[in-house]
């Protein structure tokens, strides 16, 4: 049972991620590399706040949100007139220098070691114990984002990301500010990592820094490559197949020094046959091209 | 390895990440010829250079070609390539272990010049870059299908209609690059040793320097490359050490921001890239 938990809370998280990329890069059409370094940034604020002034869940996360959205900002800001492979060029330079914060910056972040001992989350004046209740609020938080994902992208502005992904000119032509778009798109992308990096950082109440670097961007562009992009089911189906996948080879009794790594080989075996015979992924609407 | 990606890159319009899968595979063949099985360098470096370039073939073959036939563009390209080098990067950690493997035992010869110090690999490698690039350059204006290949890069649309067969210059120039792609992988292996990431960290670096350099002219991923080692040095120079990455990343941040079409490259390649 506390196994199932575990898996629960961890897909719900991943979800809240898929959901961030997928407005991002799903409907806007933008290869943000800087994903898992923004959701190391909110885990990092929201950490902080606890660890140093004492608040609860909520000023965490209200912290977290604020940061993760100046970071996003500033990196929307920089990378935005880069176009294509230039922008994953751009967001992959603002990603490494996030990532060399987090390892270098001793005195706030602890370097390598990362932050440890964060205490259980505190919510007006309630603890939320581990285990059950804990995954009932990371899984509310998942599924709010994913309701304001939706309602976000039914309205008009969806569909302005869509018109400035499929074809910019076109897009601009008809009064879209184009960079402004992007810019905004990014920096809700950026918020709702905060609300993954806040859950992450009270469910292992610990951080690592090398949690946040590429391999886990990739994990998340791979969990919505799955999934599939432009869809709400595809946001929840992707990271759970991505996380009950590898459990499901432990059951296999496959064993040892080499799991991470057959792993990962099968990740990338997974998106190279996706893309040759289904680019748009298991739910999606939107075929990569 | 930047020259090998760029002649890739600016030809097929495709973001080779596996180019670094190309790069770790030739490390490791060029470790087991020479370290495991003892052959010497005459035979080794061949060995290890055709095995690139049939490997790199390989993907061009059996994954990109198939992928274009199906109307893929850029994206799925990039995600297919992505895939591809996580896939080989942990083969070959659970062929070699992730421990990092070396060649060479003992240390170099050191030269002084003045205020400079290098070991003889380095000279070794600056030689070996220059004489590979001019063989390259040469073959790309001299000969009939570097040209093919040049003009293939400057308008695939209008390529064909000369009659430049489309697919089977993607073939050989991914064999070239893959070849390039087998020289550095020697060169690193002797220098440094041979881990499975190598690939990962190493195509990017590559791909930085392509844009430093400016995308579309190929000398320009030579000096970004050149370009990019440097602010790299002298960033150690300043700074901490540890600051080193962090640091030459937001250079080439701020270098994006402003001249986005890199030191040679023209605005035209920009909107197109």
């Amino acid at each position: 049972m506390g196994y199932l938990v575990t898996l629960l809370t961890i897909i719900s998280i991943y979800t809240i991620l898929t959901a961030s990329m997928d407005l991002v890069l799903g409907y806007a059409g933008m290869f943000s590399f800087v994903h898992a370094a923004l959701y190391g940034v909110g885990a990092y604020a929201a950490a902080l706040v606890v660890l140093k002034l004492g608040l609860g869940l909520g000023a965490a996360f209200l912290a977290a949100l604020a940061v993760t959205v100046l970071v996003s900002l500033v990196t929307a800001v920089i990378t935005v007139r880069l176009e294509g492979d230039y922008f994953i060029l751009g967001t992959f330079c603002v990603a490494n220098v996030i990532s060399s914060v987090m390892d270098n910056w001793t005195d706030v972040t602890n370097g390598a070691n990362g932050l440890y001992g964060i205490p259980p989350a505190q919510l007006f004046g309630w603890t939320i114990a581990p285990g059950v209740p804990f995954l009932a609020v990371t899984a509310l938080s998942a599924a709010a984002v994913l309701w304001l994902k939706h309602r976000l992208v039914s309205a008009p502005f969806g569909i302005c990301l869509q018109a400035v992904r499929e074809d910019e000119a076109v897009a601009s032509v008809l009064g879209n500010d184009v960079r402004r778009v992007r810019i905004v798109i990014f920096a809700i992308g950026g918020a709702i990592t905060a609300v993954a990096g806040t859950l992450l950082a009270f469910y292992l109440r610990f951080l690592d820094p090398t949690t946040f670097t590429f391999a886990f961007t990739i994990f998340v562009w791979a969990a919505l490559f799955v999934g599939g992009s432009v869809s709400t089911l595809g946001t929840v189906v992707g990271p759970a197949i991505l996380v009950l996948f590898p459990e499901a080879l432990r059951f296999v009794g496959l064993s040892g020094t080499h799991v991470a790594n057959v792993q990962q080989a099968l990740y990338g075996l997974l998106l190279v046959v996706l893309m040759m015979y289904r680019p748009q992924g298991f739910f999606g609407r939107h075929a990569m091209r | 390895m930047a020259v090998g990606f760029a002649i890739i890159y600016n030809t097929t319009r495709v973001f080779h990440l596996a180019h670094g899968a190309v790069l770790t595979c030739a490390a490791y063949c060029f470790y087991v010829t020479v370290a495991v099985s003892g052959l010497s360098l005459l035979v080794a470096v061949p060995i290890t250079v055709a095995v690139a370039a049939a490997l790199g073939c390989f993907i061009e073959f059996c994954v990109y070609a198939p992928l274009r036939r199906r109307g893929a563009g850029p994206a799925a390209l990039m995600i297919a390539s992505l895939g591809l080098l996580v896939l080989f990067q942990n083969l070959f950690a659970i062929v070699f272990s992730t421990d990092i493997r070396t060649v060479r035992s003992g240390g170099l010869s050191i030269f002084q010049f003045g205020a400079l110090t290098v070991t003889s690999l380095h000279i070794v490698i600056a030689i070996v870059t220059v004489c590979v690039f001019a063989v390259l350059q040469l073959f790309l204006t001299a000969t009939k299908q570097g040209r093919a290949i040049r003009a293939l890069s400057d308008n695939p649309q209008l390529a064909p209609v000369v009659g430049i067969e489309v697919e089977r210059t993607y073939l050989l120039v991914t064999a070239i690059g893959s070849g390039l792609a087998a020289v550095a992988a020697i060169l690193l292996t002797w220098d440094l040793g041979v881990q499975p990431e190598m690939g990962f960290l190493i195509v990017f670096y590559s791909a930085v320097a392509v844009v430093v350099g400016g995308a579309g002219y190929l000398p320009g991923a030579l000096l970004g490359a050149v370009a990019f080692g440097l602010v790299q040095q002298l960033s150690i120079w300043q700074l901490d050490s540890r600051w080193q990455n962090g640091a030459v990343f937001a250079v080439v941040l701020i270098f994006l921001a402003l001249r986005p079409q890199g030191l040679f490259g023209s605005r035209l390649n920009v909107r197109r890239a």
